[in-house]
């Protein structure tokens, strides 16, 4: 259950982010077509949800991409790199990701497959 | 059984249009094509399979549009879930880049799909005008991209490594390569650039 305000949201036409709290941890929940217009907003959403992890302790982060029907490389690229960030913490501040997808969605496999094997055991995948 | 070959796995002269393709890449080492031969290479390698052949001038916030229209325009041709992902991934990486990098603003969208016995060759490709200063890493990178090994090693260190590149991903390519699994062929021309993107499935 969500609590609180939202600690980011962006609203673009083809595109909306948010990321927020709830009972269960961090979740930031991508919907729409990350594209061109979704870039420039992608660093900062994984930004806040590292910092909202950090204070949240070691629940994990669940990016909620059921609704994702398209990511470009460029805003892949800050999914991998916020992935990094979380993979060099130190192992005491090292919180888990958990990628919820949709079978519907054909391109998340591939996607989600490349970072697997990016970040092994960092991420877990759920799809529905 | 027919074996199924793998995108980037034809033996050399046996790929559908690979002489098409031999003798317009053969512009790259200097070699040089009388007109007319240019002309019929070129015809022949238009003519294989194609579903779509578009113009269009492709601005960098208009691209998902022109995916969004060639998901519904092959759906049902393409009945393959994961095959339409991968082509209409590859053109929006494709069309990107040429919005980025074209010297000038229209480019040319081409899809088709051709069926055989026991396998599917689809594709993707789209030609425009580079600039300069990136037609020589373009040739680069599409050579570096040819060993699928090597691809997902590069995919893998740019995504890593792309931090550097500011807004600029460079993973475009690599991502069609790596991810999609799609072989890459460029033909460049002095500034016409080609790319086409190719991937081989069982056929249903």
């Amino acid at each position: 259950m969500m609590t609180g305000e939202p600690l980011k949201e962006i609203v673009k036409p083809t595109f909306s982010g948010k990321v927020h709290r709830t009972d269960e941890g961090v979740v930031v929940q991508l919907t729409g077509s990350a594209d061109v217009l979704a870039q420039p907003h992608m660093e900062e959403m994984f930004a806040a949800a590292h910092q909202a992890a950090d204070a949240a302790g070691l629940k994990p982060v669940k990016v909620d991409i059921r609704s994702l029907t398209f990511m470009n490389s460029s805003c892949f690229k800050h999914i991998v790199l916020w992935i990094q960030k979380v993979i060099n913490s130190p192992s005491e501040s090292r919180y888990g990701v958990v990628f919820l997808s949709a079978s519907s969605q054909a391109w998340q496999p591939r996607a989600l497959k490349t970072l697997t094997h990016l970040a092994g055991n960092a991420i877990s995948i759920e799809t529905a | 059984m027919e074996e199924r070959p793998e995108a980037g796995s034809w033996p050399a002269g046996e790929r559908p249009g690979a002489q098409a393709l031999e003798g317009l890449e053969g512009l790259q080492d200097g070699q040089r094509l009388d007109d007319e031969q240019r002309r019929d290479d070129a015809q022949r390698l238009d003519d294989e399979g194609v579903l779509l052949d578009l113009r269009l001038k492709p601005a960098l916030e208009q691209v998902s549009t022109v995916r969004v229209f060639l998901e519904s325009f092959l759906s049902s041709v393409v009945t393959n879930p994961d095959l339409l992902a991968r082509m209409t991934i590859a053109a929006h990486e494709l069309l990107e880049n040429a919005a980025k990098y074209s010297a000038s603003p229209t480019a040319r969208l081409r899809v088709g799909l051709q069926c055989f016995a026991h396998w599917c060759e689809a594709w993707v490709e789209v030609s425009n005008q580079g600039r300069p200063e990136h037609v020589d890493d373009l040739i680069m990178t599409v050579e570096e991209l040819e060993d699928p090994t090597t691809a997902a090693e590069m995919y893998q260190i740019d995504m890593v490594c792309s931090a550097l590149k500011g807004n600029e991903s460079g993973l475009g390519l690599a991502r069609i390569r790596a991810e999609l699994e799609m072989q890459i062929d460029a033909v460049v021309s002095g500034q016409s650039v080609r790319l086409r993107a190719t991937a081989v499935t069982e056929r249903a």
